[in-house]
């Protein structure tokens, strides 16, 4: 019986959960870190289920309360849909694992139990708008996910989270609002919410009420975009994330903006056509924006002085890369999108965690002052350094892999500037990662930090992660093999461009 | 004049918008948001109108009379709780915030944010 | 040569890179076992690359795939080339090894070391037998990053700066590398050592493109000007054996990239219509090898550290090796001579030069000085460094009975025969260079020889000990080697040379050729008689004129090229920082509050002109004029009045100076101090990459016009007040040879062709 429903489940065992953590959490603390592990774990086991289902026997679907569409609610799951769950699922229980262990020492004890439900809350709700396959449903997701992770922010009450917890529920809110336009106007020009059946209808909508769709079209993208930060509507970024605690940042720097781009995923590939996305200047427009996304993010990361704002605002240079992807309408540069948002999530996460670590026991925030912590602090380091290496883009590491998709894409699109802007952005990467690493590593320390243990926990996160990036380096051909043929597909279908 | 109700809920979602990003004062921005969000529901309401279409309501005696869509009362009915929920997210932050700052003003905050740093 | 599939090269590779962790581990049971382990390590690492050269003599090409691994699977294919290199790569990494145990055992986390220094075999061994570009690619990144732990091992500031600069140059051309993978994969499919050039120009990608490119990304490593500046601060802030491994060993990764590219991946049959390119790409080789070993020469010659000096030999003898690729490409079919040339020298500069760097290690751990000026009349000290430096001294100026020798008269005779072929007259000068630079090296080496050994002695030498005997054996084997491949020259020729060329498709008239050059011929013998006459006269000319010579701080390639455009992209990023700072507006409604304070003006202004009431005016009245009423006479008292109230000032003012004088005082000193202190670390992060822009001056909000603003902005801009670093010092020096070697250069265009 749990086979059959497998994909509802997934979505509300985490609801469940932070239900549970709220109503006994308060008095129990333990009980509620404990329930939160649980509930991630089992989350992550189902979501690898699913995986499994779908490899054995491709797309398929679930209605909720068994009503077929266009009536009822459909939840799909193929081959990137499936890739998108395990990312997320297999990240947040790492998080999870990591923040059970750290978070005690770094937000006011009496919100730990919050935490955690809204934390589980946020995963169930990135679980529902990969799986949701109606429109209206991902809108709801939507607006949860943007309201767990704008809490998430200010969960510790201090002043600078809690401006920037501001600055990003309103500039989310701007962006859902416009979402939730243009799936109105895609439910008035083909009557359905469904995406398959809106994707059937769409050429006829089209024919009808061609600026309506162009409309649409154009306040979907925007409200995407802004949601996931992609230059020039990221100004929310760098504050959210620079001012969160640890998790916090890692699961919003590694999933929570992904999450809006496999919407756009979902819209761009599935919804509408390719020939008709192909006539738009949509394409020049995401890969322009993407560049300077890309430029601006690196040139102000190598400005920063405080360790996480300049990981918020190389997030904002590899969610360029991801645009970059999406924007060139090539098969390998869409599975190197894709790939790049498993192996952002990862090694971003590292990152933030491995800096969480290092600015919780040196109690310094500036760049200058981690300098010789790598003597004392080995592991955090290490990660931190592989981290770093993956994001240059060393080959053995994973964010090789995905910049050579991204390359090979360019090439195939026909556009070679946007290989120079792949290699150059890879130096700039280099020049604020690398000295981070070698002072850690080779200059002498100048504060006075004694060794204390690093909790169990983070440890094991960490050395999950770093294992992660290596592997996914070195097999590469396990997570390609399985999101290629779909793309293939996708492109096949249309007849790719 | 069969669009008035879209346009002028479009007319309304911007001014929504721009009140969002025009006003420095934090509650303004939640109110323009409700407006936005509000505009929004206009005109999905808008979209479920039948012409000459009676309320849906199902009797015996009604087997082919036209009725106004359903769906989109259903559907803003979801729109308006999470409209609702973030306001009063967003309004609890404000008056946290406020205590903070001691001022609701965005300009302010960050001012006094930069000389702080 | 038929393909073999076996374990060997796959062996040859893991072995030291897994050997590494065996080292550390080794470290725990004490600093014995830790040397053991690494000497048994590169040992066992030399017997494979001994064993798989033996498989490799018999006539098949070793291959070994690893599918699936890191995309597209790594291959391993060692074929003759590929073989003997592996043996000198293990060979010196041996002998550096040995050397290495003594060295450092006075030094700070040799843990550390040894363990990078194991893997960096592994990675450099996996450069030479890779299959394909993109396994090379790995394998020379892997190089890069584990070497760098070897530069900065010392960890002071110099250490640092010289290895971020060699950090992130070897990452651009890492990425330039990488370009060239992404190019050649998108054209041909896959990134094997195969014939490509009909296949790039047909997807319309210009070769030219595809060159430059490869340039940047193995130049860097190679130490082609102008991409070497990396090289002459890296080789000498290491530890004498990495200085010695990095010089003999890694450069020649840049020069190895360059043999497969240009030899294999970039070249046509002579017939083909292609062929220009080659030409053209052999042509510019030429010339990037002659200003490198020029250069390189003459930098040797002007400096004074013995590493230093070391370092340009490096540079001046990777020209030599470029200069012989260039013309063995550029000739086609008829190249053998150029490859054999490049191939032989690879292989006889790996060992001369380690040889020297370790002798230079060995003199340095003695008497703790590396610097000319400081060294002197060692001979009596340290006959057997005498001797082994005179042997290795020889090797390099190229004296019969040496390896040098041997290589260099390939060499030469490679340029000859392009000119012989193209008879073009450019050829020719081309060859006058090599030979002059023949006889820069000979000066540069026989100024250390003389400068260290002999000569007054600068300090007091009594306590120095020579060589000890491990340190004696590992230069006894570095004679041994280099005597039997200078004496026995054909024989060497025949078995490493020929095998290596007949692989590439050369005619079989030349290799013949090559492999009856006559060394011992009386043509051939000129050469170094050549070369130490110049040297000589070099010699004399810097004995006599040394001191006047100074060498302009502002030319340099360093100053020239990299700063500036460092300064540039600096400037233009700090420009558009100051507009968006303070031009865009903030807020996006800023036009309100233009608007309003508009208004307020407006306002202020109202009531101003409300305010303004017309000054009161009287009609002047009209006296008559008295006179000698204007003046009024001066009395005495007037002036008592005024001398008494200057002089109460006066005092009151030295009083208050007085008091106040000792604060003053204080006030000065503190200001000085502190002027001093942000100066100190201004000047501390000038230079780094790493520490970013520096903060502008916090000056609190003013009130400006637009116009002021306007006039500040520009004024700033064409005082260049937003690029402080126009009065950083500099710190390294290339020299105004450059600029003549250019003129030269275009002189001789202008003429030739």
């Amino acid at each position: 019986m749990i086979t059959a429903h497998i994909m509802p489940l997934t979505i509300l065992l985490p609801l469940v959960g932070a239900y549970i953590i709220l109503l006994f959490g308060s008095r129990h603390k333990i009980l509620a870190r404990n329930v939160a592990l649980a509930t991630a774990g089992v989350t992550f086991a189902m979501v690898c289920f699913i995986t499994y289902l779908v490899s054995a026997h491709g797309t398929f679907v679930y209605h909720l309360g068994g009503w077929a569409p266009p009536l009822g609610i459909e939840l799909m799951a193929d081959n990137i849909t499936a890739f998108l769950l395990v990312t997320f699922a297999s990240v947040a229980f790492i998080v999870l694992l990591f923040a059970s262990d750290v978070l005690p020492g770094e937000i006011n004890p009496k919100v730990i139990t919050r935490y955690y439900a809204l934390y589980l809350v946020l995963l169930g709700s990135l679980l529902g708008i990969v799986l949701s396959n109606d429109f209206f449903n991902i809108y709801v997701f939507l607006e949860i996910s943007s309201i767990a992770a704008a809490a998430l922010v200010a969960v510790n009450g201090d002043k600078l989270a809690m401006e920037a917890s501001v600055k990003y529920l309103i500039m989310s809110t701007l962006g859902s609002g416009t979402v939730l336009m243009g799936i109105a106007g895609l439910y008035m020009v083909t009557g359905y919410l469904n995406l398959d059946f809106i994707a059937s209808n769409l050429s006829a909508a089209y024919a009808g009420y061609p600026l309506t769709v162009l409309m649409t079209l154009a306040m979907l993208v925007v409200g995407i975009a802004v949601k996931a930060a992609l230059f020039p509507l990221h100004v929310w970024l760098p504050d959210a994330h620079g001012a969160a605690p640890t998790s916090s940042s890692a699961i919003l720097s590694g999933l929570v903006v992904k999450v809006y781009i496999a919407v756009l995923l979902k819209l761009l590939y599935r919804v509408f056509p390719l020939d008709f996305i192909a006539a738009l200047p949509l394409q020049a427009s995401l890969l322009v924006m993407a560049t300077l996304g890309i430029f601006v993010g690196s040139i102000l990361a190598i400005r920063q002085k405080d360790i996480k704002k300049m990981l918020a605002y190389s997030t904002v240079a590899q969610i360029g890369y991801v645009f970059l992807g999406i924007g060139l309408f090539s098969e390998k540069a869409m599975i190197g999108a894709v790939l790049h948002v498993f192996n952002h999530a990862v090694m971003k996460s590292m990152l933030f965690l491995s800096a969480g670590l290092l600015i919780k026991y040196s109690g310094r925030r500036e760049i200058a002052d981690l300098a010789g912590l790598g003597r004392t602090y080995p592991l955090p380091m290490i990660a931190f350094s592989v981290g770093a290496l993956s994001m240059v883009g060393i080959p053995s590491f994973s964010g090789f892999i995905s910049k050579w998709y991204l390359g090979l894409g360019a090439l195939e699109a026909n556009q070679l500037l946007f290989l120079v802007v792949l290699l150059v952005s890879s130096l700039l990467n280099a020049f604020y990662y690398l000295p981070i690493v070698i002072a850690g590593f080779f200059k002498k320390g100048t504060v006075e930090v004694e060794k204390q243990v690093i909790p169990v926990g983070a440890q094991i996160s960490l050395i999950f992660l770093i294992a992660a990036t290596f592997f996914f380096g070195l097999f590469s051909n396990i997570p390609v093999s399985y999101i290629a043929p779909t793309i293939q597909g996708l492109f096949g279908m249309f007849g790719g461009v | 004049m069969d669009n008035l109700f879209y346009a002028m809920a479009f007319v309304i979602f911007l001014t929504g918008f721009w009140i969002m990003l025009s006003h420095a004062n934090l509650i303004k921005k939640i109110i323009g948001m409700n407006i936005m969000e509000s505009a929004v529901f206009l005109f999905l309401v808008a979209i479920g109108y039948v012409r000459d279409g009676s309320a849906p309501i199902v009797t015996e005696a009604s087997s082919a009379i036209t009725y106004v869509n359903p769906l989109p009362s259903a559907l803003i009915l979801t729109g308006i709780v999470v409209s609702v929920s973030v306001t009063a997210f967003a309004l609890g932050l404000i008056v946290r915030l406020y205590q903070h700052y001691g001022t609701v003003d965005v300009d302010e905050i960050t001012r006094m944010r930069s000389e702080e740093q | 040569m038929p393909d073999a599939i076996s374990r060997i090269p796959l062996v040859l590779v893991l072995l030291p890179l897994v050997g590494a962790f065996g080292v550390v581990g080794a470290a725990r049971f004490g600093d014995r076992w830790r040397s053991r382990m690494a000497n048994a390590i590169t040992f066992a690492t030399l017997i494979v690359a001994l064993w798989q050269f033996y498989l490799v003599q018999q006539g098949t090409v070793l291959v070994y795939v690893l599918e699936g691994f890191v995309e597209f699977g790594l291959r391993w294919r060692v074929d003759f080339v590929g073989a003997i290199f592996s043996v000198v790569v293990a060979a010196v990494w041996f002998l550096a090894t040995v050397f290495a145990r003594e060295y450092m055992a006075h030094e700070h986390s040799q843990t550390r070391f040894f363990g990078f220094w194991t893997f960096t075999l592994g990675a450099t061994l996996g450069v030479f037998v890779a299959g394909d570009l993109f396994s090379l690619f790995l394998f020379f990144e892997a190089m890069t990053f584990a070497a760098y732990v070897l530069v900065i091992h010392e960890e002071d500031r110099e250490s640092l700066r010289a290895g971020n600069i060699y950090l992130y140059m070897s990452v651009a051309g890492g990425l330039a590398l990488l370009a060239v993978i992404f190019l050649l994969q998108f054209v041909v499919g896959a990134t094997g050592f195969q014939p490509a050039l009909h296949l790039i120009i047909e997807q319309g990608i210009n070769p030219w493109l595809v060159v430059i490119v490869l340039i940047g990304g193995f130049g860097v490593k190679a130490g082609m000007i102008p991409l070497h500046i990396w090289l002459p601060k890296a080789h000498p802030v290491a530890p004498a054996p990495a200085s010695a491994v990095l010089s003999a060993i890694m450069i020649k990764t840049g020069a190895y990239g360059f043999l497969r590219m240009l030899f294999v991946v970039l070249s046509v049959p002579d017939g083909d219509p292609l062929f220009a390119f080659q030409q053209n790409f052999g042509y510019m080789f030429i010339w990037i090898g002659a200003i490198t070993m020029f250069v390189g020469a003459i930098m040797g010659i002007l400096n004074d550290s013995m590493k230093k000096v070391l370092a340009y030999s490096s540079i001046s003898q990777m020209g030599y090796i470029l200069f012989a690729l260039g013309s063995g490409v550029m000739l086609g079919s008829r190249g053998a001579f150029g490859f054999a040339g490049a191939w032989m020298h690879m292989i006889n500069h790996a060992f001369f030069k380690s040889f020297l760097f370790l002798l230079a290690g060995a003199v340095f751990l003695h008497t703790g000085e590396l610097d000319l000026d400081k060294l002197g009349g060692l001979r009596k000290q340290m006959p057997f460094a005498m001797g082994f430096f005179l042997i290795a001294a020889a090797s390099i100026t190229g004296i019969p009975g040496f390896n040098g020798y041997v290589s260099k008269i390939l060499i030469h005779e490679a340029i000859l025969e392009a000119y012989h072929l193209l008879e073009w007259p450019s050829l020719l000068w081309l060859e006058r260079i090599f030979v002059v630079t023949g006889g820069l090296t000979a000066a540069y080496i026989s100024k250390i020889w003389i400068k260290a050994f002999f000569g007054k002695a600068r300090n007091d030498w009594s306590h120095v000990k020579d060589l000890s005997t491990s340190h004696i054996r590992v230069f006894g084997t570095y004679t041994a080697i280099v005597v039997t491949i200078g004496v026995f020259a054909q024989r060497m020729v025949d078995r490493l040379v020929i095998p290596a060329a007949s692989l590439m498709p050369f005619e079989q008239g030349d290799l013949a050729h090559v492999g009856h050059v006559p060394f011992w011929g009386s043509h051939e013998l000129m050469s170094p008689i050549i070369s130490y006459a110049i040297a000589v006269a070099v010699l004399l000319l810097l004995w006599k004129f040394g001191k006047h010579i100074v060498v302009p701080r502002w030319l340099s390639v360093e100053y020239l090229v990299y700063k500036q455009l460092y300064n540039g992209s600096l400037g233009i990023i700090r420009f558009l920082i100051h507009l968006r700072e303070n031009w865009i507006p903030k807020n996006m409604l800023t036009g309100r509050r233009i608007w309003r304070r508009v208004d307020d003006a407006a306002q202020e202004t109202k009531a101003q002109i409300r305010r303004w009431k017309p000054p009161k005016w009287e009609p002047p009245r009209w006296e008559p004029a008295r006179w000698g009423s204007a003046i009024k006479p001066i009395t005495k008292d007037d002036l008592l009045r005024k001398i008494e109230a200057t002089r109460a000032r006066e005092k009151e003012r030295v009083q208050l100076w007085r008091t106040k004088e000792g604060e003053i005082t204080k006030w000065i000193q503190r200001a000085r101090r502190d002027w001093q202190e942000k100066e100190a670390r201004f000047e501390d992060r000038i230079y780094d990459v790493v520490d970013g822009i520096p903060r502008k001056p916090q000056r609190p909000e003013e009130e400006l016009s637009l116009d002021e603003r306007l006039r500040r902005t520009l004024e700033g801009i064409t005082r260049r007040k937003f690029n402080p670093y126009w009065t950083t010092k500099n710190l390294g020096f290339d020299t105004w040879i450059v600029a003549m070697v250019i003129a030269l250069i275009l002189f001789v265009f202008l003429l030739a062709r």
